[in-house]
Order: structure tokens, then sequence, then C-alpha cells
């Protein structure tokens, strides 16, 4: 969508729970570096990752994913 | 078994794994050596001594390969998440390097698959060694190709090379060798119309740009998706 950019706070949540990048990576099965890069913006997950990202914090996906409005 | 030993037991399986792979391939390629000399049309064959003596080292190779292949197993510490996650990242290395290697590998069979092609323009005879080298490039890209594309990943290595990043990314590598196989080909009807031996030699070129392009964007995409992070 023009206008938005999808930020997340998944570096916060994974503090909270004192997570690693690779014991987050191995609850959602995807690699070390998927999720770095989810983190930093690099990459946009798709729908299914987003969701199971969310199960693996138990948290609803708006607590950790939202939108913001720049260059997206 | 500490995470440091099951490893190492690890390393040691793979290193037989792939010293058996090794020389099951040798085996194939000397296999397809002698493939090729039934092909009529070249009137140089090996004789029935070198014929002999090349299956039965043929032959060898492959068994011998199959065998350190089949080889230990992997402990059943080794299958946990945690330790394949270890391994695919170790794997994962081994593959940018193998990606580095690609181009370099076509480049230095290309001389031989112009050649070959060449001598099909030129309406010259097709001898076997031009069999065996057009065979060997063609088979070759094609592994490249399929390796690019990430086809015959072990199941215990996906979730770390056949992820959602992993996929994308392989996406867009593969697209570039799409776009440059499409101007290479482009590129070659207009070559045709000037001069149709060029065309027919230039073949192999655009073959290997189209499997060399696409190794390169993903060594360049991954290494850029890997930095920073922490473990």
């Amino acid at each position: 969508m023009i206008g938005y950019r999808l930020e997340n706070r998944l570096k916060q949540a994974r503090a909270e729970l004192g997570l690693t990048q690779t014991e987050l990576a191995l609850r959602v099965g995807v690699s070390r570096k998927t999720i770095n890069t989810v983190e930093n913006g690099v990459f946009t997950p798709s729908t299914t990752l987003a969701l199971a990202l969310a199960a693996a914090f138990e948290r609803p996906v708006e607590a950790l994913f939202y939108l913001s409005r720049g260059e997206g | 078994m500490s995470e440091t030993e099951i490893l190492a037991v690890v390393r040691r399986f793979e290193w037989r794994r792939k010293v058996g792979l090794g020389m099951s391939l040798l085996g194939v390629v000397v296999a397809g050596a002698l493939a090729v000399q039934f092909v009529p049309g070249d009137p140089d064959h090996f004789s029935r001594t070198e014929f002999l003596a090349l299956g039965a080292a043929a032959a060898a190779f492959i068994a011998c390969g199959l065998i350190l292949m089949r080889l230990g197993r992997i402990p059943a510490d080794a299958r946990t998440p945690r330790i394949a996650m270890l391994r695919a990242e170790r794997l994962q290395g081994r593959r940018h390097i193998a990606l580095l290697l690609m181009p370099a590998s076509l480049g230095c069979m290309l001389p031989g698959a112009i050649r070959a092609a060449g001598h099909v323009a030129d309406g010259r005879l097709v001898t076997h060694i031009d069999l065996f080298t057009v065979a060997a490039f063609t088979a070759i890209s094609l592994l490249f190709a399929l390796m690019i594309a990430g086809r015959g990943l072990d199941s215990w290595a996906k979730p770390v090379l056949d992820d959602e990043l992993s996929r994308e990314l392989r996406g867009r590598a593969l697209a570039v060798g799409y776009a440059v196989v499409l101007a290479g080909v482009a590129a070659l009807f207009v070559v045709a119309l000037v001069s149709r031996t060029l065309a027919v030699e230039l073949i192999p070129v655009v073959a290997a740009l189209g499997v060399a392009g696409p190794a390169l964007r993903l060594f360049l995409l991954e290494r850029a998706a890997g930095g920073g992070g922490e473990a």
C-alpha cells in the first residue's frame, strides 16, 4: 500500500521474554537470518509468518506489527 | 553427549558422505565418457582394454562412493531442532562458497563447449570429446540451476535454507537469470542475422550467464541479508 510502512516491536517483545534470535527462530521454524531481517525491517514477512511470530509470543499480531506513514 | 561432541560426530559423518558423493560423481563422469563412445560418427574409439579398464574404474568409484555415503549414522541427538539449525547454518556457509565457484567452473568449461558448438555450426565432424564436453556442460549447468533453486535440500535443513526469506531471495536471483537468458536469446537472433556460426557458438555463453548471474546475485543477496544480528 502506497504511503505505509510495516514496523514491528519484535526486538522489544523478544527482550521482554529474554529470547535470542536463534531461540525465536527455533520456535517459529525459520532461520535466524529471517528473524534478523524482519526485526530490522529489511524483510516484510508474509501473513503466515507474522501470525506465527505473534503465536510464538502469545500476543495478537497487532501488538507486534503496525503500519506507519512513510515510504512504504 | 555435549553439543560440541555431537557436532564433531556429525562433521565426520558429513565429511565421509561428501567424499562418497565425490567418488560417485567421478565414477559417473568416467561412465559418461564411455557412454559417448557408443554414439556413431567419430571413427576414433577407445580400445577394448581402455574400455574395460575405464568401465571397471567407473564401477569401482560408484560402488565405493555409495558405500561411503551409506556408512555410519547421525546420532539421534543431532536431530534436535537446535543442532539441525546449527548444521544448516554451517551448510549455508558452504553453499555461499559453492555459489561463488559456480561461475568459475562454468567459465572453465566454456571454451570446450564453444569449440563443440563451433564444430556443429560449421558442419564439421562432432567428436566424442565434443559430445562429452557438451553433455558435461549441460548436466553441470542444470545441476547448478537446481542448486540455486533450492532443490534436493535435506528436510532437516529446510527451516534454514528453505524458509520464507530464502525463497524470496532465490526468487529474486532466479529472476535475474530469466532476464539474462531472455536478453541473451534475443541477442542471439540478431547475431544469427549476421553470422550463424557465431550465434551457435554463443549459445553456451548465454546458458552459462543464465546460471552464473543468479548464482552471484543470490550470493550477494544472502550476504546482505546475513549481516548483523545476534546468535
